[in-house]
């Protein structure tokens, strides 16, 4: 380590230890002073010279924080370090990207590689699969509670809510724990599969490259055209629901729409996902655009249609009413 | 000496904006352009808000001149018990089309205020699996926070924005620090600090951590919390602008991936924000930007390169190495001198045109083509823009504020309509007007609210419990909200609310609405914050006046206080 890196170093533990000592003072300043507040049962918990009594030290903090940044870019001036980084492949991708040069036949080591790497595929797919699945219907649960009615009757709001939280936590938790330990499974398994892979690309027969093969063709250019009629179909019902919701003016059915809305959008944006990585896997490159121009001419329009839509049923007043009146709650000082 | 000076001049050159840079500051102003609000403390009330900006910009900031998206989409949400939120789903869907995930790296200035904050020279956390799997928490906020929350709280009647309300620090910090830092809104009717309380001191606790965690990581808010930049990263495999691969020339070398700062699995996917500043590391010149031929330079490195096919893959593992999320240097500055030159290239070379590009760098001088006047006029049509929208949102006419006395000034008298039955027994506006002038020697509390104001909508129960209580006094709740439709009041329908009727002294009137706030509120000391409410004197003075929300036991006080006061006929005699 030379000088320049030596002052570096040294510089860059002061300003991370003063950047989260200013930070920390700053948090504990603001709640002590609205907990001191709430405890000599203050209705007025911030006033000027409340403020003002305690800005001392938060101050001083702040301004050597500020002096010493400024003093790190005239040290950075004097003392240039050259930088150096550790980092590394990411696995993911780089196993996607082995994948594809293992060749296409091998001996026997080769065959056992292969067959381990199928394994272990599975199995992340199996253990995904169940994480997904949890959460899947844990979502569905939570959403059946969240929208039924019958669940708000207490007269208090935090009743309510906490009745709420009571109810949906085991799933939340579920599906949490089920994701998390998916991911841990996941992060030990690329290590294992890379391991495999390598092996499959070292033992098998270097002639026998893998070959593009385009025989989803048919099956890509049939599913472009069911999600274009998909994004089609989902349009002419977003043009006709407010028509019908008119006629029927009740709470409930403009949060079904809502839920429907929301639903197609979501399927919407998953099938044209699946239809673009499908797509950039097995077709040449104009079917490929033709896909994803397909998604973004639906995508235009039900945009455009949604905004039309949007000024004739008052949301766009809606949005004009919320941003020309500070709402106090909304920046916080509710 | 001199070769201080040399240093000197090498870190401006090093250190001169990209062009990203500048276009982030531009569209800061561009946003803030009603730089008046600074200075008065109020926020501008135009009909530009009608529209909303790509990024991360709060509608109550001062300077602000359009609407945020997520708030709006929060707003929406929050009435999707009446009303379906197709507006601003279409607004977003739309920038998400053309710009995608590019507005986070270009067009947010939230984005922006992090990326500067990384620059401070401390010891970084780079990204890991780890930070991946945080990534996906902006999902989870997204469901929770932003769509959940409203929806289920509008199903009760009342609105709660959740991620504004709970998280927002560009809320917190343009919004509120913005607004109640002004001495303007510390005093008097307008006075802001009144109303602060666990919210507040929550928020600026969540503020200052972004702030000084965004210092020790790249973009943290962004990666980790941003629902915005999860609805946008949907739309980044279909947008028309931002980054672009070519599978067929990419030559899966992962420089790229190393390379960037974000949680990115390949170039263009969910967690890109479109920087492009992977462009530049790719040898094989697999990446570039979507549109190239017309608008931007594609990915032509203007520096000498190897013949095609025989690129040296360490010359760009070393030019990959000089930003880094790991490295004790937070920006593309401290290369050194070899490394300067492939540095300064891309960005700065660009931007400065043909002039400077002979002597910062080998790149050999090019004649002014085609391009160059298409930038030509695109930075000229930018900056008149901008100087337009500066000098046309500062013209405006600032609303009127009038000022309170507590205790001297005289109540203006007022005659509105009244909400009641009509004649098919449903709850409509009628002709029949409200005078405050009839109830003359009476105490009257005046409130004024909207329907969408989630605090205007919590306290209103107080009101009428204290009518109930209190006979002598007239409440009334003045609505402020613009938007007239007839389907706001079913909210209020289906509740207890109609009970409050009966009582016979609350009263339900709609103000005049113009430029955004009713008349009655401003003549009565009211500005840009709902709720608010004075409280009018046997001697028809005002003596009482708060805006926010008035918890219960003040709203007790204040009206004994008001009720004990000697009756000022009475003393005449
Ligand atoms: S992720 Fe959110 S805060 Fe970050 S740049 Fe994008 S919109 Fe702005
Ligand atoms: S992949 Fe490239 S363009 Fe995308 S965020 Fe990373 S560096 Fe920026
Ligand atoms: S740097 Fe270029 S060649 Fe290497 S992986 Fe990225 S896009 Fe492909």
């Amino acid at each position: 380590m030379n000088k320049s890196e030596k002052i570096r170093l040294y510089y860059g533990i002061f300003l991370s230890v003063l950047t989260a000592a200013v930070g920390i003072v700053f948090i504990v300043t603001i709640a002590q002073l609205y907990y001191s507040g709430k405890d000599a049962g203050l209705n007025v918990i911030y006033t000027v010279d409340r403020i003002s009594e305690v800005l001392m030290l938060p101050l001083i903090f702040l301004f050597t924080w500020v002096a010493a940044i400024i003093g790190g870019f005239v040290l950075s001036v004097i003392f240039p370090v050259n930088a150096k980084r550790k980092g590394g492949v990411d696995e993911d991708s780089l196993l996607r990207r082995l994948k594809t040069k293992i060749p296409a036949e091998g001996g026997e080591e080769w065959s056992e590689a292969k067959a381990n790497i199928k394994k272990l595929e599975l199995s992340r797919i199996i253990v995904w699969a169940v994480a997904l699945t949890v959460l899947a219907v844990s979502s569905v649960i939570i959403m059946t509670f969240a929208f039924d009615e019958a669940n708000y009757q207490e007269a208090s709001q935090l009743v309510n809510m906490l009745t709420f939280v009571k109810n949906i936590i085991v799933w939340v938790g579920a599906s949490l724990v089920c994701c998390v330990a998916a991911a841990a499974f996941d992060s030990i398994t690329v290590k294992k599969e890379l391991a495999e892979v390598k092996k499959a690309i070292a033992k098998g027969d270097k002639n026998a490259m893998p070959q593009t093969k385009d025989k989803c063709q048919k099956f890509v250019v049939l599913m472009t055209a069911a999600y274009s009629a998909l994004c089609l179909f989902a349009l002419i019902l977003f043009a006709v629901a407010p028509i019908v919701i008119n006629k029927l003016v009740a709470a409930k059915v403009e949060a079904l729409t809502f839920i429907l809305v929301a639903t197609l959008t979501v399927a919407l944006v998953i099938g044209g996902y699946v239809v673009k990585n499908i797509a950039t896997k097995h077709v040449p490159h104009k079917a490929k655009s033709l896909t994803v121009m397909c998604s973004q001419i639906a995508v235009g329009a039900i945009a455009i249609a949604f905004i039309v839509i949007g000024i004739t049923n008052g949301g766009a007043g809606d949005v004009l009413a919320k941003a020309i009146a500070i709402c106090t709650e909304c920046i916080g000082l509710g | 000496m001199k070769n201080f000076f040399v240093k000197i001049k090498d870190w401006f050159v090093r250190h001169w904006p990209s062009r990203r840079r500048i276009i982030q500051f531009y569209t800061f102003l561009l946003y803030n352009a009603n730089s008046k609000g600074y200075l008065n403390g109020t926020i501008f009330k135009g009909n530009s808000k009608y529209a909303c900006v790509p990024g991360i910009n709060c509608y109550s900031c001062p300077g602000a001149v359009a609407a945020c998206p997520l708030g709006a989409l929060q707003n929406a949400l929050t009435a999707s018990s009446t009303t379906t939120a197709y507006y601003i789903f279409g607004i977003i869907a739309l920038f998400g089309l053309i710009l995608g995930r590019m507005i986070c790296g270009f067009f947010c200035p939230v984005g922006l205020g992090q990326e500067l904050l990384f620059k401070i020279k401390t010891p970084k956390i780079g990204k890991s699996r780890y930070t991946r799997l945080l990534s996906y928490l902006k999902y989870a906020l997204l469901v929770v926070l932003v769509v959940a929350v409203p929806v289920i709280y509008a199903l009760q009647g009342t609105a709660a924005p959740g991620f504004c309300k709970y998280i927002c620090p560009a809320g917190t910090f343009e919004g509120g620090l913005g607004l109640i830092l002004n001495p303007a809104n510390q005093a008097g009717s307008r006075n802001l600090l009144d109303m602060l309380g666990p919210i507040f001191t929550w928020k600026f606790a969540v503020l200052v951590a972004i702030i000084v965690l965004s210092v020790f990581m790249y973009r943290p808010f962004c990666r980790f919390i941003c629902p915005l930049g999860a609805i946008y990263g949907f739309f980044n495999p279909i947008a028309l602008m931002g980054v672009k691969l070519e599978d067929n020339k990419c030559t899966d070398c992962g420089l790229c991936i190393t390379h960037c700062k974000m949680d990115v699995k390949h170039v263009g996917d969910h967690e890109c924000i479109n920087c492009g500043e992977c462009i530049s590391v790719c040898p094989a010149k697999a990446i570039s930007w979507k549109g190239s031929k017309i608008f931007v330079r594609g990915n032509d490195i203007p520096q000498p390169l190897p013949a095609e096919g025989t690129i040296d893959i360490k010359r760009f593992a070393a030019a990959a190495t000089i930003t880094t999320a790991n490295s004790w240097v937070t920006d593309s500055s401290e290369a050194t001198e070899e490394n300067t030159q492939a540095q300064i290239t891309d960005e700065t070379a660009e931007i400065t045109a043909t002039e400077e590009q002979a002597t910062t760098t080998a790149v050999p001088k090019k004649k002014r083509g085609k391009r160059f006047w298409i930038e030509f006029s695109a930075w000229a049509v930018a900056i008149a823009v901008l100087i337009t929208a500066l000098v046309y949102f500062n013209l405006q006419p600032e609303g009127e504020i009038t000022d309170i006395n507590v205790g001297n000034t005289p109540a203006p008298e007022f005659s509105l309509n009244m909400y009641g039955y009509d004649e098919n027994n449903s709850y409509v506006l009628l002709d029949e007007k409200f005078n405050s002038a009839d109830h003359k020697g009476k105490v009257m509390v005046v409130n004024f609210w909207a329907t969408w104001c989630g605090p205007c909508v919590h306290e209103l129960p107080y009101f009428a419990e204290v009518a109930e209580q209190y006979e002598d006094i007239i409440m009334v709740a003045v609505h402020g909200n613009i938007t007239e439709q007839p389907h706001i009041w079913t909210q209020i329908n289906k509740g207890e609310w109609l009970d409050w009727l009966e009582y016979g002294n609350f009263y339900f009137v709609q103000d005049n609405v113009v430029n955004g706030i009713g008349s009655v509120c401003t003549s009565y000391g009211g500005t840009d914050a709902l709720p608010y409410t004075a409280i009018i004197g046997k001697d028809g003075k005002i003596s009482f006046v708060r805006q926010g929300e008035l918890p219960k036991d003040i709203l007790i006080e204040e009206v004994e206080k008001a009720l004990a006061a000697p009756d000022p006929e009475e003393s005449n005699e």
